[in-house]
């Protein structure tokens, strides 16, 4: 049987930008609420009422051709059999080269400890609600949304010292389901699956509609591919 | 109303005034390396306390070099990882053998200079670790200028003059910081291998490398300049970004006093050079500690202004 591919195919012009897919990755992956494993691009136009406005989700694109992956020294970044960029943080040193070589912008540090906000101590409101560590406590976990089905692939919530970003969602991929922010996505704007089977959903749908990439002159040869155009038939 | 963009990204530099660090001792330490063994080699023995002094400098420089770099790092416990995983297209990796290599061999080097009479197997000879130091100094040269180059994400990193210039600058500051660093001695110890009022007679060799490694730094710094400005749209973004920001500095710290005062004070001191008269030892000094200067500047522009965000219109571009 060929190798699996898997991709994920954007289409703009079903996407309301509602962010869910932003929400869910956080949740799913116990993303810390300042880093953005799922992303998007606003951009907004002209002079009213001649404006257009234009949402592009971002996450990382599972180059082909990955910088971060080429330029990493211990090989913590990393090309999976089936077209996945993942990373191992047990290997990683956290000198941030892959940050610097991702023309995306997708990869994260953790400078200091993850979720501080659930170890903090001081209340919102002192005397009326719950500081984050209290919040954490009665969760009984690291943080209240913590997910333990992450933790079958990658640590369940990255050390201080690493770097982090999307992993395509590998865990729920591993066990034949989707990316957290495909299911959630209300519009299906977004397609996964794996381009080597001419009948899976991204496939059919780039063999249907121009794909285009983000920042194609980087060679990078990305993996999500963006369809027809926010706000246009 | 213009076009607006968000994206909303990590905040912070990425590599910081530590890597700057790492590149510019690193630079110093290969290009005192590589005098301290054309010193050795060629030069008469008077000259060989300078090789000395050099010859220290090297392992010393790298390795402080290597410690702020390791003091970057994020999760330093496990840098052995880079030994135990084989990495063959990072930079980096190659960077990290490389340079373990060359501390190696530039401390033995300096070891049997200091101490020749210290009885230990031939292939520890000051030859042999010379003569196999020279290679891996020029590769750790490369290295540090290749390190950026290949980031082809950061316009103002990839280009070829990025990595003349990484070249040029450990040659002008490798030997700047040996002479300085013998001028200061000097003040302080005797060295009893002649007169040393006849010593600066000699080095006129030595400032005309200074004198030209400058000036060519110059004219690679142009053509940097010209291959971003009339490069793509991100490399001009990207310089200008730079320039915006760092442009005063680099221009008053780093060209001015870093390059063409040291050019302007070198031209002045060469007829100084021989006919018995030796140019005053301050002034030398003096020279030298502008290039150090101007050496750390460029780096400091480059790599930190190399970082400076990239437009959102790069960033958003769809196609
Ligand atoms: S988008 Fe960035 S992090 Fe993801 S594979 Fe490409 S280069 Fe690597
Ligand atoms: S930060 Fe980690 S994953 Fe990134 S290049 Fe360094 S070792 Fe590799």
């Amino acid at each position: 049987m060929a190798k699996k591919r898997y991709a994920m195919v954007i289409d703009l012009h079903r996407c309301v930008g509602c962010a869910a897919c932003d929400i869910a990755c956080k949740a799913e992956n116990n993303v810390p609420v300042e880093f953005h494993w799922s992303n998007h691009i606003v951009e907004t136009r002209g002079t009213f009422p001649n404006t257009t406005f234009r949402y592009i989700p971002t996450l990382c694109n599972h180059c082909e051709n990955a910088p971060c992956v080429t330029n990493c020294p211990t090989t913590a970044m990393y090309k999976a059999e089936n077209g996945m960029t993942l990373h191992d943080a047990n290997k990683c040193i956290g000198c941030r080269l892959c940050q610097l070589a991702c023309p995306y912008g997708v990869i994260f540090f953790n400078k200091e400890t993850p979720h501080a906000n659930y170890r903090d101590s001081q209340a919102a409101i002192p005397g009326a609600t719950f500081s984050g560590r209290e919040v954490a406590e009665r969760a009984g976990a690291p943080l209240p949304y913590y997910n333990p089905a992450r933790a079958a692939t990658y640590p369940g919530v990255r050390p201080r010292g690493v770097v982090e970003k999307c992993t395509f969602c590998d865990h729920k991929v591993a066990v034949g389901e989707e990316p957290a922010c495909v299911t959630a996505c209300p519009a299906d704007a977004r397609l996964f699956g794996d381009l080597n089977d001419p009948e899976s959903k991204p496939a059919q749908a780039l063999a249907r509609h121009r794909p285009r990439v983000l920042q194609r002159d980087k060679g990078t040869q990305p993996h999500v591919f963006y369809i027809r155009e926010y706000g246009k038939a | 109303m213009e076009t607006e963009l968000i994206l909303t990204l990590q905040r912070g530099l990425i590599w910081d005034e530590r890597v700057v660090g790492d590149l510019f001792l690193g630079g110093v330490g290969v290009g005192a390396f590589l005098f301290a063994f054309l010193l050795w080699r060629f030069a008469e023995e008077r000259y060989q306390p300078l090789a000395k002094v050099a010859a220290v400098i090297a392992p010393v420089s790298v390795s402080a070099g290597l410690g702020l770099l390791f003091w970057k790092l994020g999760n330093k416990l496990n840098v052995h990882q880079m030994m135990l995983n084989v990495s063959p297209t990072s930079v980096m990796w190659w960077g990290a053998l490389i340079q373990g290599a060359f501390v190696t061999l530039s401390a033995l080097f300096a070891f049997r200079l200091l101490f020749p009479h210290v009885r230990l197997p031939k292939v520890l000879s000051a030859s042999v670790t010379g003569v196999l130091g020279v290679p891996f100094a020029v590769a750790v040269g490369i290295y540090h200028g290749l390190l950026l180059a290949v980031l082809t994400s950061h316009p103002l990193w990839a280009s070829g003059p990025m990595i003349v210039t990484s070249v040029l600058l450990f040659t002008v500051t490798g030997v700047a910081a040996s002479l300085l660093l013998y001028v200061v001695l000097r003040s302080f110890v005797r060295f009893d291998t002649g007169p040393s009022d006849t010593f600066a007679q000699g080095l006129k060799p030595v400032a005309w490398v200074l004198i030209a490694g400058a000036a060519l730094l110059l004219i690679t710094l142009f053509a940097w300049w010209v291959d971003l400005r009339f490069g793509s749209i991100p490399a001009r973004l990207a310089l200008q970004a730079m320039l915006a920001e760092y442009g005063i500095m680099l221009a008053v710290f780093g060209i001015g006093f870093g390059l063409v005062l040291p050019i302007v004070l070198g031209v002045l001191m060469l007829p100084r050079f021989g006919d018995g008269r030796t140019p005053s030892a301050a002034l030398v000094g003096l020279a030298c500690l502008l290039l150090l200067i101007g050496g750390f500047t460029i780096r400091y522009a480059a790599v930190i202004g190399g970082q400076l965000p990239t437009p959102l219109s790069v960033m958003a571009t769809l196609s």
